[in-house]
């Protein structure tokens, strides 16, 4: 699993898709598969995390491609929002990609395929505990990995985080949502930016605090070797396949899921995404500020 | 005045100052960092932590500000004057 780099992702992916994509959204996405399985993994099936978190039977159907098309499809229904339901489908997609990195991996393809993807970068370890893990984690290359995307966002994305991108394209892609922040929060711009920047913050702040916890009170050993950490015996492969019937399996799972897709999109999707709504002032690019009144 | 003068000039006034200082960027994330070392989880969740800029730099400033005598200036988004050009 990644920690703040999903933080930093939000940023790059909200600099590729401007305003066709809702920040906030975004955030939920990238956030949702661990949203709704992390207090489970740590504190209903510890003893056998990796399986319960990324495997099946389990929760690991949530850190599938199909998992972020199902959430994206019912906010598209409920809200006609199409910045919502891309911001939705994109994060979450972004959040499964990336957490192919550790010795878990994930089942993108769920239920075409229930083989786990893993390049088994640094080492699955819910099964220590939420300190453990964390621990765990910034002892390993993961927390190289997110050190990776907090200066990638700051090298590459910086644009992203200023004031002045916020207007022009932050808000003007979900002027509601932010409108009705600033209406029953009585929030006035530079509050709204300070939700849009903590983000940020919180990627950059919890990845230190968790390294200083690591290094000067779990005291685990700093091993940012591939497959680390060495202290963490257990490697938790959920798969035995090799990586032959790895790839078999995922390109099967693949052509079934990108099928199945088209056919959705040809029996449904299509018409729900026609009978959707744009953010109000896309094409017109309009400052924040009159985006959230609609002027 | 040559085209790219004009250009520079029209660049820089579609450009509005960033409304917070680094410094206060970093005395937030200096106590952020320090919080979230000694109550961990408390802190370190997906709940405060993307909100604990906007507390610290806006919400208790504010509030302060309100319960020392002033007014508690919290302008309309609409009435928010425009950044200087």
């Amino acid at each position: 699993m990644s920690w703040a780099a999903h933080e930093f992702e939000n940023y790059f992916l909200q600099r590729k898709t401007g305003v066709k994509a809702s920040f906030l959204a975004l955030a939920l996405g990238t956030a949702a598969p661990d949203l709704f399985t992390k207090y489970f993994v740590y504190h209903v099936a510890p003893e056998d995390a990796a399986q319960f978190h990324r495997g099946f039977p389990g929760v690991g159907f949530s850190h599938s491609l199909m998992f972020g098309v199902v959430l994206s499809l019912l906010v598209l229904r409920l809200t006609r929002s199409r910045s919502w339901a891309v911001g939705i489908l994109i994060g979450q997609w972004a959040h499964v990609l990336t957490d192919f990195c550790d010795t878990a991996g994930d089942m993108p393809f769920f239920p075409f395929s229930i083989e786990p993807v893993t390049i088994s970068m640094w080492k699955h370890a819910a099964a220590q505990g939420r300190y453990g893990d964390a621990a765990a984690y910034y002892s390993s290359l993961g927390g190289v990995w997110d050190f990776f995307w907090l200066i990638a966002t700051l090298l590459f994305a910086r644009v992203a985080l200023t004031r002045e991108y916020f207007r022009r394209v932050v808000i003007p892609a979900d002027p509601r949502a932010w409108g009705w922040l600033h209406r029953h929060l009585h929030l006035p711009e530079r509050g709204l930016l300070l939700i849009y920047q903590g983000f940020f913050f919180y990627g950059a702040g919890r990845m230190t605090s968790w390294f200083l916890l690591a290094r000067f009170q779990e005291r685990t050993p700093f091993q940012p070797t591939w497959g680390g950490p060495d202290y963490i015996g257990l490697a938790n492969d959920l798969s035995g396949a090799s990586l032959v019937e790895v790839l078999a399996r995922t390109v099967i799972g693949g052509v079934l899921f990108a099928t199945f897709l088209a056919l959705c999109w040809r029996l449904f999707i299509r018409r729900w995404w026609e009978g959707g709504n744009d953010p109000p002032v896309v094409g017109e690019r309009e400052p924040g500020v009159r985006a959230v009144f609609g002027d | 005045m040559r085209a790219g003068d004009l250009g520079r000039r029209a660049a820089r006034s579609s450009t509005h100052p960033e409304p917070w200082s680094w410094w206060s960027w970093v005395l937030t994330f200096l106590s952020y960092v320090v919080l979230g070392y000694l109550l961990k989880s408390v802190v370190l969740n997906w709940i405060v932590g993307p909100l604990y800029p906007l507390f610290v730099m806006y919400v208790l400033p504010t509030t302060l500000r309100g319960l020392l005598g002033g007014r508690v200036a919290v302008r309309p988004l609409a009435q928010e004057p425009e950044a200087p050009t």
